[in-house]
């Protein structure tokens, strides 16, 4: 492995690093969109950096661009005090101006055909492997001055960012850490686009902090993983371009960060497709059991006096097939609310409680429907199926509360039984 | 005999050029639980924070506890109205509460032994220590409103000012806070609350303000709540102040003249 491509490598991860932490404030606070004002204004000050001194010095097109990032925030604030409560409508027209006067400086700069051009081209789509030591020593250098920043500073910022009234009650200096904020992403934007380009900054920014946000509720590691999502993104992105002279580092990255936040996706716990998937799954094993013993429990309770329930009975109740009744035999036998005896099933003790409860739970919602959201009786019995198995210990207790009935109050039937044999 | 804990001088505020709140004159007494209430857009949020300096009067002035807002910020809690942020941002109930602890002079929130002891306590206080570690979001409405509650009083203020804390809780929720800040004023702390609702405010306040854009009426419960400051304050009917309102925001005048300045507080 050649020295240049470690030193390209090292400085899209820290570039990448860089715009991953500060993209969870823009995701934070909903600004996302300036990043991508940000990053587009920045094409401007560019053409002009490179016009004004002929030079393609880091440090000088870094300049160009951080001065028009900036004036494009300044040009939002200024326009946004006479649009009103259009903020967007500011965005689009910064976004789209800055970007208009850029593309016109870049095709000057490119007829001229004076001066040492190649680069700025790459300035649009980033092309990592262009990076030289000196690039690498300024942009990652300035990279990592924000990361550092950004994880010191996390708390009081993410203060201003979660309630920015409540931190002006309390004194805290809002518009600094505004300010802050913004520069940090402006220094992070100048710098991410050196790897991935203006166009598709933003994704650089945005991706890393909503995939993070798959993975913790934490605001702390989800900096930290934002920055490694980034950091992972830039590297695979810069690796992937190297492979062949003409492929731009930008969409690679981008594809690279689409590819990470589909794994969050699907694969996050609690937030993630697979987890809602198995919880869901869970929740209908649950659902079946707890049928199951419910029945049961209701058969025996209408013949008192018997202890066994055959299970014929039962599948002929619950119009189970012979393979969905040995399936949920096996699960409730699992579970320890049944055994199989002679002549059919037996709750055991756990499972005479579980019925009782289900059936309870089952009769209080009838009850509650009825009498409360005044739905007739033979329709209260299907969402009762359903509500059975969801109702919480502090629904119930406030179920009961508002029927003005005590703790232990526990219906006997099923009230739509009752209306049908007019009891 | 002592300085009244808000006093308000012929108070303007506007919001876009439009008068929200018009030569409000009135001064408030310490330990009690006060409600600020009116109709929609009479401008009580604004008088709340405008009382703690998030708002700048246009003319006339404000006193906390005799002083600028911006003096006594460290004597006061503020509870905004829970559907101002963002629920799912990434902190846990405790990371909330914590929050209540942070100082200006420690801006980058670093917290002691003492902070979070403070802040278990206030957890405490309002039932949440069993949900310390849960994501806000996860929350049901009431709890949400308690984790602001808590957070209040983990900075263990003299003055609450809370903006609509009743507004979607449950009964038990409502109970609990009500409960809460009854101590809170036996202990001598002081409660102001932006409500909306007519039918409880007899029933929590000691005293209110009522507006409607300019003050109705201000003082114990019974002699504000009378038929002819509600109808007042609630009538359907256009006021000329509101008409008056509208035609300024067209105008965009600015509102201090020359020869027009609030030197009334520097007596």
């Amino acid at each position: 492995m050649d020295s240049n491509f470690l030193y390209v490598l090292t400085g899209s991860v820290l570039l990448g690093a860089a715009a991953g932490a500060v993209g969870v404030f823009g995701l934070l606070r909903k600004n996302s969109l300036v990043g991508e004002t940000v990053a587009h204004s920045m094409l401007p000050g560019i053409g002009m950096a490179f016009l004004l001194s002929g030079l393609k010095n880091s440090w000088i097109l870094l300049l160009g661009s951080v001065v028009s990032g900036a004036l494009s925030l300044v040009f939002v604030r200024w326009v946004r005090r006479f649009s009103g409560p259009r903020p967007d409508a500011a965005l689009a027209i910064a976004l789209s101006g800055f970007y208009g006067v850029g593309i016109v400086l870049l095709t000057f700069i490119q007829n001229r055909g004076t001066g040492d051009f190649s680069g700025l081209d790459h300035v649009l789509f980033g092309r990592a492997a262009a990076m030289v030591e000196e690039d690498v020593w300024v942009f990652g250098g300035l990279a990592l001055v924000v990361l550092i920043m950004a994880l010191v500073g996390h708390r009081s910022m993410g203060l201003v960012a979660f309630n920015p009234d409540f931190a002006r009650s309390i004194g805290w200096p809002v518009r600094l850490y505004e300010a802050v904020m913004a520069a940090l992403g402006i220094l992070a934007i100048a710098a991410g686009i050196r790897a991935v380009g203006i166009v598709l900054m933003a994704a650089l920014l945005v991706i890393p902090a909503a995939t993070a946000r798959y993975w913790t509720h934490r605001l702390g590691p989800t900096l930290v993983l934002s920055a490694v999502f980034g950091a992972l993104g830039g590297a695979l992105g810069t690796a992937l371009s190297s492979t062949s002279a003409s492929m731009p580092t930008g969409p690679l990255t981008v594809l690279s960060l689409c590819g990470l936040a589909l794994l969050g996706i699907v694969l996050a716990p609690q937030r993630g497709l697979l987890s809602k998937m198995l919880k869901k799954h869970r929740k209908r094993l649950q659902s079946e059991r707890e049928n199951f013993i419910k029945v049961m429990v209701l058969c025996l309770e209408e013949r008192p006096g018997t202890q066994t329930v055959p299970g014929s009975v039962l599948r002929k109740r619950m119009g189970l097939s012979a393979r969905e009744y040995y399936r949920n035999v096996r699960r409730t036998v699992a579970a320890g609310w049944i055994l199989p005896v002679v002549g059919g099933l037996k709750p055991t003790e756990s499972g005479w409680t579980e019925g009782r409860r289900i059936n309870r739970l089952h009769r209080l919602w009838e009850v509650y429907l009825n009498r409360k959201a005044g739905v007739p009786i033979d329709r209260v019995h299907e969402s009762a199926e359903v509500i059975e198995h969801l109702l919480t210990p502090e629904l119930e207790r406030d179920i009961l509360a508002e029927l003005g009935l005590c703790e232990h109050y526990a219906p006997t039937v099923e009230i739509h039984v009752n209306a049908a044999t007019g009891a | 005999m002592n300085t009244p804990l808000i006093e308000a001088k012929s108070l303007t505020v506007r919001y876009h050029y439009k008068p929200v709140l018009w030569n409000i004159d009135c001064s408030l007494s310490a330990g009690r639980m006060i409600g600020i209430i009116g109709p929609n857009g009479s401008g009580k949020t604004t008088f709340l924070k405008t009382l703690m300096g998030l708002l700048k009067p246009d003319s006339g002035s404000v006193r906390l506890f005799g002083k600028e807002p911006k003096q006594v910020l460290e004597r006061l809690s503020y509870v905004p109205q829970r559907e101002s942020v963002d629920w799912d941002f990434p902190a846990r109930v405790q990371d909330v509460v914590l929050m209540g602890r942070y100082r200006r002079s420690n801006l980058l929130g670093r917290l002691s032994k003492e902070d979070r002891r403070l802040a278990d306590e206030a957890m405490d206080e309002v039932g949440l220590t069993e949900f310390a570690k849960r994501q806000i979001g996860e929350l049901s409405g009431g709890q949400q409103q308690r984790v602001f509650l808590a957070r209040a009083i983990a900075r263990q203020p003299e003055l609450f000012l809370m903006d609509e804390p009743f507004a979607g809780v449950d009964a038990a929720t409502e109970d609990a806070i009500l409960r809460l800040l009854a101590r809170l004023r036996d202990k001598g702390r002081s409660v102001v609350i932006v409500h909306h609702d007519l039918q409880t405010a007899q029933r929590f306040f000691d005293e209110l303000v009522l507006l409607r854009t300019r003050l109705i009426a201000s003082g114990p419960t019974e002699q504000v709540l009378t038929p002819d400051h509600l109808d007042e304050a609630y009538g359907g009917r256009l006021s000329v102040l509101s008409r008056m309102g509208d035609l300024l925001q067209k105008s965009q005048l600015d509102w201090k003249e020359r020869g027009i300045n609030d030197s009334d507080h520097e007596r």
